[in-house]
């Protein structure tokens, strides 16, 4: 039987810590894999832990759009005509679409950058767990507070994160309790309370839900913040799970943590999301046996999943599919390529199923299997060119000290992807910001003269011919090719290898973290053009596209997909 | 000189009359006018999606109802623009294009068609549509996909459903994984990258069981994919084929003719699904509104006519629809905003065409908007069962009545 029963330090080792590295994190960076390594099990999970001690500081967004109480608006439309009105709300809604355009390139930054993975982590779990989408509330202001929720909750007190999670105006708007009244109490809150985020299907009737739905009554917002409607509130008798009493909505999460069924449910979740999908019920019962005994401590049950035998298990380790959201920061990390804009990988993540901020309903993402299909697969194989080219991007517009600094990267959050503080000409900026224009000035210059034919013929080269051929032209005319920028080299360095073989172990040990079968091996090494793997590697029989070639076949592979 | 499609059909057309087509050729366009690989017969179901709400109210007209005029007494069509459909009904004018299919008796029109307490956030309504749910319950996966799940396992190939769009629309949300998009048919695949072509090496280190069930089943689907994607590249290169008089305004939903063409190339796919919006018109809508018509009636026209020159006509039905339509009284900036019950449309040969459903009441309203009679599941039933010889039942998880919609 999985167990349970702490890993002990002989079993303790590099491939251990990047698993609890992936499972408690994103996997990135390395160098913290190798760190946590170092450590005893208990002092590598603490650590993860007690993120509370990593310091860490990250830009709080300034392009929120304030929420206003309904009196505010109010007010903003007082006078207006109606089209006047309208074009204020649709000005409005432009605006935090734009808005919320930027948490989420905020959110998939700090995944990035942020030394304590696992408050991102858990975070991104508890975005799931109580789902809300932008789609519906489209409030910056609202999504941002509860995401802030979440990570201020993020490993406390679970009754605690219930209690703000449903006083929070974001999830008050998305299931509709803002508009339940006692004449007309509405259920939504009440039932998704249940089913989804407490305790599970099956474990209530209707008319606990009816009934809670009326204790929930007047938990509302004034368009800001929480707000208790009194009159709004219905405080007779109801009876719920058996008791009866005039219970409020506090009343309320307190009866729910009364209920055999809660913590079962939230240890089965927690396991299914950090380590595997069919947990062992006896597992599930211990944990929620802890769950119980800290009075909804969140950190215990954390501490106990991630140290235990059962979780460093050979069939857990590498049995998941990796999330959009972590695909795509640990790709990033992986190829090294720092200057992704983030919006780039917002988009990358959407087009992978897992849009942040819009979850396809309240239910969440499935998780695992269900990222996948043909579709998504073949877009996960894709992605590695695509954000290199995304990275070429960025860096071009860091260059010309363009871009939008907000799109590019908080300022601040990471020194090293602030857009320097150079000053350029107009033309140099044109220059970094598109290499190739330059050039193709330059050559139309040179070609000036030539007979027709001859300039076409030319042209047709630059344009057609392949990389040889045009720097041979290039070369001809007297021309240099620009050095242009290979996002995928930073990768390379601090890397020593000194055969194709240790090219491609060195690789799959950084990229899968385990070493390749021996076929794949040779695939490899036939993909690279070299007869065996004691062949020396040199710049000549490894030039960058054969290097790019093997990157993207190494990150064309199903085991990437894995964490 | 290289040959153009269009002389090559030409020589190919002079072959068959003679009896002396290459057999490699006729070998492709025999396999089109047959069976779909995996389904007994060759059926298609192409689905087409008006996003944002199109105005029903301003698609099909009571032009002799006051209370239309009355409720708009901007945006209400005069019987002059109309094409008329009997003495109380007519047709916006823009959809002209389309009215030779509806005086050929394969167009049907569904009247006022909804669902119980309607929801008016498109999000909401367009899920509601996608899952075929009530709208107080939420469903994971699509009806498309449900359909795929039931009837489509034996086929085994992803394919049996291709939306022409970067992401997978919910109604193909299915357990097993079926149904695939991509906005380019041509190029969905692996994308090898300059220089050599690495696919083989792509699908070597991508075989073969490992005894690990999850890296099993990525393998599983990456082969799956690339399978499914090798058949779509190779069925959009088949059926190219040059559209008379170009892409012009019927930009719009011109995911269409990549469809015709994938039908031409005999791809083993039983659900198309395209999509195209800005039928939320909240403001501005006079004219606005005709154009978004004008440009689905043009590309629904072309599209039928290039199955009829295909030959692939006897195997397609058409069905449109919008999450919701407007609210009966216009607002105050010339738009509408968003309401309930509007029409569908189904196109075809095997299409039971004119009027069908109950013409909604502008005397009873509700809050203003339209009361449904006709539940859109049970076209859906009707799709189901008459033209894909499925049963609506398992894929809809509750009984609608089918309709008298496919001859």
């Amino acid at each position: 039987m999985a167990s349970l029963h702490p890993i002990g330090p002989e079993s303790w080792s590099l491939a251990s810590a990047r698993h609890l590295l992936n499972r408690a994190g994103f996997g990135v960076p390395h160098s913290l894999a190798v760190r946590l390594s170092e450590m005893a099990p208990e002092a590598a999970v603490d650590h993860l832990l007690g993120y509370e001690n990593v310091p860490f500081a990250y830009p709080e967004p300034d392009f929120l759009i304030p929420a206003l109480t309904q009196q505010e608006r109010r007010a903003k439309r007082r006078g207006l005509g109606e089209e006047e009105r309208r074009a204020l709300q649709q000005e409005e809604q432009r605006k935090e679409r734009e808005a919320l355009r930027r948490l989420q390139a905020w959110w998939i930054q700090r995944m990035r950058v942020s030394p304590r993975p696992l408050e991102e982590k858990m975070a991104l779990f508890w975005h799931g767990h109580f789902a809300t989408s932008a789609q519906k509330v489209r409030a910056s202001q609202h999504n941002y507070e509860l995401l802030e929720v979440f990570r201020r909750n993020a490993t406390g007190n679970f009754r605690t994160l219930v209690t703000h999670v449903g006083q929070s105006p974001c999830m008050l708007r998305y299931l509709d309790n803002d508009r339940s009244t006692k004449q007309k109490p509405n259920e939504n809150w009440a039932r998704e309370l249940m089913e989804l985020f407490t305790l599970g299907q099956g474990q209530y009737t209707e008319e606990d839900i009816k009934e809670a739905a009326r204790a929930f009554t007047g938990w509302s917002s004034d368009g800001r913040s929480f707000q208790f409607r009194r009159q709004a509130h219905d405080s007779g008798a109801k009876t719920v799970f058996g008791r009866t009493g005039n219970f409020d909505g506090a009343d309320m999460i307190d009866i729910l943590f009364e209920q055999e069924a809660l913590a079962p449910f939230i240890c089965g979740k927690l396991w299914k999301f950090f380590a595997s999908e069919n947990p062992d019920p006896d597992v599930v019962a211990a944990l929620a046996s802890t769950f119980r005994e800290s009075s909804f401590e969140l950190k215990p049950v954390l501490r106990q999943i991630f140290l235990s035998e059962a979780f460093h298990a050979p069939e857990v380790v590498g049995s998941q599919i990796k999330s959009p959201a972590q695909f795509v920061v640990k790709l990033t990390h992986d190829l090294a390529l720092d200057t992704v804009p983030p919006v780039a990988m917002v988009q990358a993540t959407a087009r992978l199923g897992q849009d942040l901020l819009h979850p396809p309903n309240v239910k969440g993402w499935d998780g695992n299997r269900a990222w996948i299909n043909a579709n998504t697969l073949l877009i996960r194989y894709n992605l590695p060119a695509d954000l290199a080219s995304a990275a070429t991007r960025g860096h071009n517009q860091r260059m010309a000290g363009g871009g939008d600094a907000m799109m590019m990267a908080p300022a601040g959050a990471d020194p090293e992807l602030a857009p320097p503080a150079m000053t350029m000409t107009p033309a140099e900026k044109k220059a970094a910001e598109d290499p190739r224009a330059a050039l193709r000035e330059q050559i139309r210059e040179k070609l000036k003269g030539l007979p027709r034919e001859e300039r076409q013929f030319k042209l047709k080269i630059l344009r057609t011919g392949n990389p040889a051929q045009r720097r041979a032209l290039l070369k001809e005319l007297g021309l240099e090719a620009p050095a242009e920028y290979d996002p995928l080299s930073d990768m390379f360095e601090g890397m020593t290898f000194t055969t194709a073989g240790e090219c491609i172990a060195q690789l799959a040990e950084r990229l899968i973290g385990a070493p390749l079968a021996h076929d794949q091996r040779q695939t490899l090494l036939q993909a690279l053009g070299v007869p065996d793997a004691g062949m020396p590697v040199t710049p000549e029989n490894l030039p960058d596209q054969k290097r790019n070639e093997l990157l993207h076949l190494m990150t064309s592979l199903a085991e990437y997909q894995l964490c | 000189m290289p040959l153009t499609r269009r002389d090559f059909m030409k020589g190919l057309a002079v072959f068959s009359g003679l009896g002396l087509a290459p057999k490699f050729l006729t070998d492709v366009y025999a396999d089109t006018a047959q069976a779909i690989q995996g389904f007994n017969d060759g059926r298609v179901l192409v689905v087409v999606q008006l996003g944002g709400g199109n105005d029903g109210l301003n698609t099909v007209v009571p032009f002799e109802n006051d209370l239309y005029y009355n409720a708009r007494p901007n945006l209400g069509l005069r019987p002059g623009r109309l094409l008329k459909l009997n003495d109380q009904l007519g047709l916006n004018d823009a959809l002209k294009p389309i009215m030779p299919l509806y005086d050929q008796g394969q167009l049907a029109v569904i009247q006022g068609v909804g669902y119980p307490n309607p929801d008016r956030s498109h999000f909401r309504s367009m899920e509601i549509w996608h899952t075929a749910s009530d709208s107080d319950e939420y469903l994971g996966d699509g009806w498309i996909g449900r359909y795929f799940d039931n009837n489509c396992s034996g086929s085994a190939q992803p394919q049996v459903g291709l939306a022409l769009d970067a992401e997978r629309p919910q109604a193909f949300g299915s357990a097993l994984g079926y149904g695939v998009s991509t906005t380019d048919p041509g190029k969905f695949g692996w994308n090898a990258g300059q220089g050599a072509d690495s696919t083989a090496a792509f699908e070597a280190l991508n075989t073969g069981a490992t005894g690990n069930p999850t890296l099993d089943f990525l393998r599983h689907t990456t082969t799956a994919a690339v399978q499914s994607s090798g058949e779509v590249r190779a069925a959009a290169k088949r059926g190219k084929v040059q559209m008379d008089g170009g892409r012009g305004r019927a930009a719009r939903v011109n995911q269409l003719d990549t469809v015709a063409g994938l039908i031409r190339g005999g791809l083993a796919t039983r659900i198309y699904y395209v999509s195209t919006s800005g039928f939320d018109t909240h403001a501005g809508q006079g004219g606005r509104h005709e154009q978004l018509l004008g440009d689905v009636a043009n590309a629904l026209a072309r599209f039928q006519q290039q199955l009829e020159r295909d030959g692939t006509a006897d195997r397609v039905t058409t069905m449109v629809f919008s999450e919701f339509g407007r609210r009966v009284n216009e607002n105050g900036s010339g738009g509408t905003d968003h309401g309930t019950a509007a029409p569908m449309f189904l196109l075809g040969r095997n299409v039971r065409g004119g009027l069908h459903g109950q013409t909604p009441d502008l005397a009873d309203l509700d809050r203003g908007d339209l009361k449904f009679n006709t539940d859109f599941r049970r076209v859906y039933a009707t799709v189901l069962e008459s033209w894909l010889h499925a049963d609506p039942k398992a894929v809809l998880k509750d009984s609608f009545e089918p309709m008298n919609l496919i001859t």
